[in-house]
């Protein structure tokens, strides 16, 4: 398979599609229309999902889907989901056996995959703490620190490189504390005057 | 009315730790439900911490069976992402390496599967062969397992001339007991009577669920990595993807005994036809100095081989340091396990330990992605002492 195939296959669903190396193919898809191109895909024969790996990228996760086009090439669908958001829709309709590399990204990144047939956990123990997801990248879970106390969120704060606007943008999206919002604001100005 | 029976996670018949949850009317399996991560020990997370060089080595510990296929697949993901061409003779070495593997991989295999339904005779006989090969493993690498051959941009282990004569002596052995194993699992009627007709994976729930390797060839499925997408040479080599179409568990153990043929082919072409020449590509300073390579600020590379139990990927992210900023690996396990539940369905409480046994399941590979990794941001090792008092709480 070419890359002209693949892009004559999923037309506008895809941005530019590059070879990025021998019988390896690279294609950017908008967060959402993953399942539409996995039915394409479906439609033309190809359904074996080598697996989906996640990657965090800063304030986006980075969704690869490693598909097998049949005669050795390997098309890698690449989504890009943002930290606030954290949420795919499930393909396990369209390629069952997608099931544990969903919930693997579940664990690991924290991601909502919505309408997955079983979204238990896969490896981690059975106590391991919530909101606690290894792959993350300082395992930081923006939502889960301002949902703690201004003491808390201070230390936490203190303690890692935080990402101020982030912090900011995941205040206002779930809870809207006037107290925490400005004392972020305070903190941010304070690093500017710096 | 239903039963619940937990097998394992530990049981005399799992060799590795996992449960199964096996939900029962009478005695026939209804349903089946899986807990794994008992051997989950962060090593995704592990690599990442680690410069490219010294992540070879705990690669190589992944699994105890396949352990050159797992460093195969992670050098060449780093070789192709740092743009490393190999030597030719370090890659056929590397052939001859992960067939040797291959064929003690199948044949451990096949004693298990003797031993699970009840077959110790056979198991013996097998296992006994299989020192031919373990033999020949040590000769060229100095280990029985975990051979320590592979490293980025080429192998540590070269064969010399003497060598050769041993391998080749000791492949005329195991071709003929192969072709003996061959003809005792199509023939013998204890075997059939065991393996005939059961744990069977259609070729269209095979196609759904993904599943790689003898598992899929079982299932009339035309893949092997070897062939499709060819590393290492392997497009210089003749052989055949051994496939068989019934998808039970008697057409997977034929694929796997089938396949001894077809290496022990490889091996004899590979020895016959070895380039001269170095075995390991120069890169630039000399270890374990730091990193002695270019690794592109956002480059990325592939791994894709055809381990023992299929489809083996890598994928590595780098970012210009010493350390990759992701690597992801997908084993062959992982692939098959899902098909285990659909294959389970309808059998017999008996019939677990074997249909379970029948995808060479290796849970060391699969579970292998997290890390105790609390507040502080870093990576804590579980020492004895942590595990006794998690297991007395």
């Amino acid at each position: 398979m070419k890359s002209e195939d693949v892009k004559n296959l999923l037309g506008d669903l895809v941005g530019d599609v590059e070879e990025v190396d021998e019988r390896r193919l690279s294609a950017f898809i908008e967060s959402g229309m993953e399942r539409e191109a996995l039915l394409e895909l479906k439609g033309a024969g190809i359904q074996h999902l080598t697996t989906i790996t996640g990657i965090d990228v800063g304030r986006e996760v980075e969704i690869i889907y490693h598909i097998e086009c049949g005669d050795g090439t390997l098309l890698n669908l690449r989504s890009r989901v943002s930290k606030l958001e954290m949420s795919i829709s499930t393909v396990t309709d369209i390629i069952p056996g997608a099931i544990l590399y969903e919930r693997e990204l579940i664990e690991m990144f924290g991601l909502e995959v919505e309408n997955h047939p079983d979204p238990r956990r896969l490896y981690l123990p059975d106590d391991w703490p919530d909101g606690e997801y290894p792959l993350l990248k300082g395992g930081l879970n923006y939502h889960s620190i301002v949902d703690q106390s201004i003491t808390d969120v201070k230390k936490a704060c203190k303690e890692r490189d935080l990402d101020y606007e982030l912090l900011l943008e995941a205040e206002r999206d779930t809870h809207n504390r006037v107290t925490l919002k400005n004392w972020l604001e305070k903190k941010i100005e304070e690093s500017e005057d710096k | 009315m239903t039963f619940i029976v937990p097998v394992g996670p530990q049981h005399p018949a799992l060799h590795e730790p996992e449960r199964f949850r096996i939900e029962v009317e009478g005695e026939e399996i209804v349903n089946v439900d899986l807990r794994m991560g008992y051997m989950h020990r962060g090593i995704e997370k592990a690599l990442t911490e680690r410069n490219y060089h010294r992540g070879t080595y705990l690669a190589e510990r992944i699994c105890g069976i396949c352990s050159a296929a797992h460093t195969t697949c992670f050098t060449q993901a780093i070789e192709r992402c740092a743009g490393i061409e190999v030597p030719e003779r370090a890659k056929y070495i590397r052939v001859i390496i992960a067939e040797l593997e291959r064929i003690h991989s199948h044949l451990l295999w096949a004693g298990v599967a003797a031993e699970e339904i009840g077959f110790q005779t056979l198991f013996m006989m097998i296992w006994r062969d299989r020192e031919l090969v373990m033999d020949l493993l040590e000769l060229i690498s100095g280990n029985r397992v975990n051979y320590g051959t592979n490293q980025v941009g080429g192998v540590r282990k070269n064969i010399d001339p003497g060598q050769v004569s041993k391998i080749l002596s000791n492949l005329i052995e195991l071709e003929k007991h192969s072709n003996h194993y061959v003809d005792v699992f199509s023939s013998d009627q204890t075997i059939r009577a065991r393996l005939k007709g059961k744990g069977i994976l259609t070729k269209q729930e095979a196609i759904e669920l993904c599943a790689v390797g003898p598992t899929a060839r079982g299932s009339d499925i035309d893949m092997d990595i070897r062939k499709d997408d060819p590393y290492s040479c392997y497009d210089d080599f003749e052989f055949i993807v051994v496939k068989e179409n019934d998808g039970d568990i008697l057409a997977k153990a034929m694929v796997r005994l089938r396949e001894l043929i077809e290496s022990i082919h490889i091996i004899r072409q590979a020895i016959d036809n070895l380039p001269s020449g170095p075995i390991v590509a120069k890169l630039r300073g000399r270890l374990p100095a730091g990193i002695n390579m270019d690794l592109p600020e956002d480059g990325e590379g592939f791994g894709r081989i055809e381990a023992p139990r299929g489809e083996l990927l890598y994928y590595v992210r780098s970012d210009g340091s010493k350390k990759p900023s992701r690597l992801k690996i997908r084993t062959p396990t992982m692939a098959n396990i899902p098909p285990i539940t659909v294959m389970l369905q309808g059998e017999t409480l008996a019939e677990v330990p074997i249909v379970i046994e029948s995808i060479d399941q290796c849970f060391a590979c699969a579970d292998r992605v997290t890390v105790v990794y609390r507040d502080t941001g870093k990576t804590r090792v579980m020492t004895d002492e942590d595990l006794r008092r998690l297991r007395e709480e």
